[in-house]
């Protein structure tokens, strides 16, 4: 019995599968000494991101350890920064779709490509070429590349050194022009302001958005000027819930974000489902039905504020765009 | 020689899964039990000493290797049938090199730190044991940890109520 006993016991423990990959990180990869096994490389020496191309990076070293590939636009000054902690960089951690991380966006270009690892003094470098430049997924509403687009309908209060243009000054956003929007109303908070009606922008389907609005976002890229800090940007988006055609202010929705922009370009990505209703810049109780319906938006202003007695102000934008399922990735 | 009695007893263990490495750490005891009994007094010392051994495959990571000798001295006296009070200390030295386990919310390893193990722990305890019926025995006593590392010294002290039954 004894005997038998011992030989199922034996028996239960060897047939028993356990689990033979280390449990934690390896520890060689914590305490081992880092080498470059495999040099930087670039999956092509030209991309044409137009086209639908992509690019990827390799290399493989010793042990895990946190890596940056910094990727900088020669002319643009545009630069991506892919970061990752691993031991090999491949297709599956590294790939490039032509999109920034610094702005301005990337040109056809020729493009420096650094590799660095945190706490490590190797650098590694290489360069790709920029043959075409990335392809928005977006409803564009204006990146002002030609001028303010014909189907805006601007406003410019009366004041002092009035600033709304186009300009191409550096630093840039995305392309080679953006907005600005400058000026002093000693007497108004409004200094100026861009207005789109979804008919202008396409008669027949309007601005083609769908009606799920937590799938919906409206993106812009936004800088104040950096010795100011009192510009605002005010968006507004009003719905025709009803569906006669017009927006009624006291029964229809408004959705409004408010934005103060910092001194470097930042992308501004809302969703649609997350826009409140705001009264004198409070968030207040919606006018109309209350549900967010942007396959029912009837107009897009935006406005450019700022307190009548704090001065000149001034703010430029670039890329105003609505996307779908996520923030653009310019 | 009537009273005393002697035993002895080698152990060996071993992972089934390496932490942070193929190898398995081994695990080794040995241990001296010597009693005296004398009417209703009986003493009890123990010597073990105890191993944590993995020889790690990369020159750059350090061997895990930790000694833990153990003393255990207990003195008992039965009061009655029923009752008993033990007195004892157990004494454990810790001296090596290991690796602490860092563990996330979800109780897997993210990181492991080595240690130098080098402390000496010190328990003093004291206890009651009441045997309730047949062979279940209910224990109360007060435990004392002290531990001596460089420079500091950490001391708990820690009341326990235990309920045993013997099979």
């Amino acid at each position: 019995m004894r005997y038998l006993l011992l030989s199922l016991t034996l028996l239960v423990f060897g047939g028993c599968q356990r689990d033979t990959d280390p449990a934690g990180p390896l520890l060689t990869d914590l305490y081992g000494s880092f080498r470059v096994l495999e040099p930087l490389a670039v999956s092509a020496s030209q991309v044409d991101f137009a086209n639908g191309e992509q690019a990827h990076f390799s290399a493989r070293m010793s042990i895990l350890v946190d890596w940056q590939l910094q990727i900088t636009g020669r002319t643009s000054g545009a630069v991506k920064r892919i970061t990752g902690r691993s031991r090999s960089i491949d297709l599956t951690n590294s790939r490039w779709l032509g999109e920034t991380t610094d702005f301005p966006t990337f040109g056809i270009e020729t493009c420096d490509v650094m590799l660095t690892f945190t706490g490590q003094s190797d650098t590694l470098r290489s360069t790709i070429e920029v043959t075409g430049k990335r392809v928005l997924e977006a409803i564009v509403l204006d990146n002002f590349e030609n001028g303010v687009a014909s189907t805006w309908i601007p406003f410019v209060q009366t004041g002092a050194e009035m600033k709304f243009r186009i300009d191409s000054t550096p630093p840039l956003a995305e392309g080679r022009n953006y907005y600005k929007m400058g000026g002093t109303v000693a007497w108004d908070w409004l200094k100026g302001m861009l207005t789109l009606n979804a008919t202008a922008y396409n008669s027949t389907n309007g601005f083609g958005l769908p009606n799920n609005a937590s799938a919906v976002y409206f993106n812009g890229i936004f800088r104040q000027r950096a010795d100011l800090n009192n510009g605002i940007i005010l968006l507004q988006f009003r719905e025709d819930d009803n569906g006669d055609g017009n927006f009624n202010q006291a029964s229809e929705d408004m959705w409004s974000v408010e934005i103060r922009p910092g001194a470097t370009w930042k992308l501004e990505s809302l969703r649609y489902s997350d826009l409140v209703t705001l009264v004198n810049g409070a968030p207040a109780s919606p006018v109309g039905n209350g549900v967010h319906e942007p396959h029912k938006l009837l107009r897009v202003d935006v406005l450019f504020l700022g307190n009548p007695t704090s001065g000149y102000t001034e703010c430029d934008m670039d890329l105003l765009a609505f996307s779908l399922n996520q923030p653009v990735q310019p | 020689m009537k009273g005393l009695s002697l035993s002895a007893r080698l152990q060996w263990f071993s992972e089934i899964r390496g932490s942070g490495t193929t190898a398995l750490t081994q695990f080794t005891r040995a241990e001296v039990t010597a009693g005296y009994q004398l009417k209703k007094v009986d003493a009890k010392l123990m010597y073990r000493h105890q191993t944590a051994f993995r020889a790690n495959e990369s020159a750059e990571v350090p061997t895990l290797s930790v000694q833990m000798p153990w003393l255990s001295a207990n003195l008992g006296y039965q009061l009655s049938n029923d009752l008993r009070f033990d007195a004892g200390l157990i004494q454990v030295r810790n001296n090596g090199t290991g690796f602490n386990a860092v563990r996330n919310a979800q109780n897997e390893i993210i990181d492991f730190t080595e240690v130098n193990y080098d402390y000496t722990e010190t328990l003093p305890v004291v206890s009651v044991s009441y045997k309730v019926f047949g062979k279940s025995t209910l224990q109360a006593g007060m435990l004392l940890s002290n531990v001596q590392q460089t420079g500091t010294t950490r001391s708990i002290r820690s009341g326990f109520l235990a309920y045993f039954i013997q099979f």
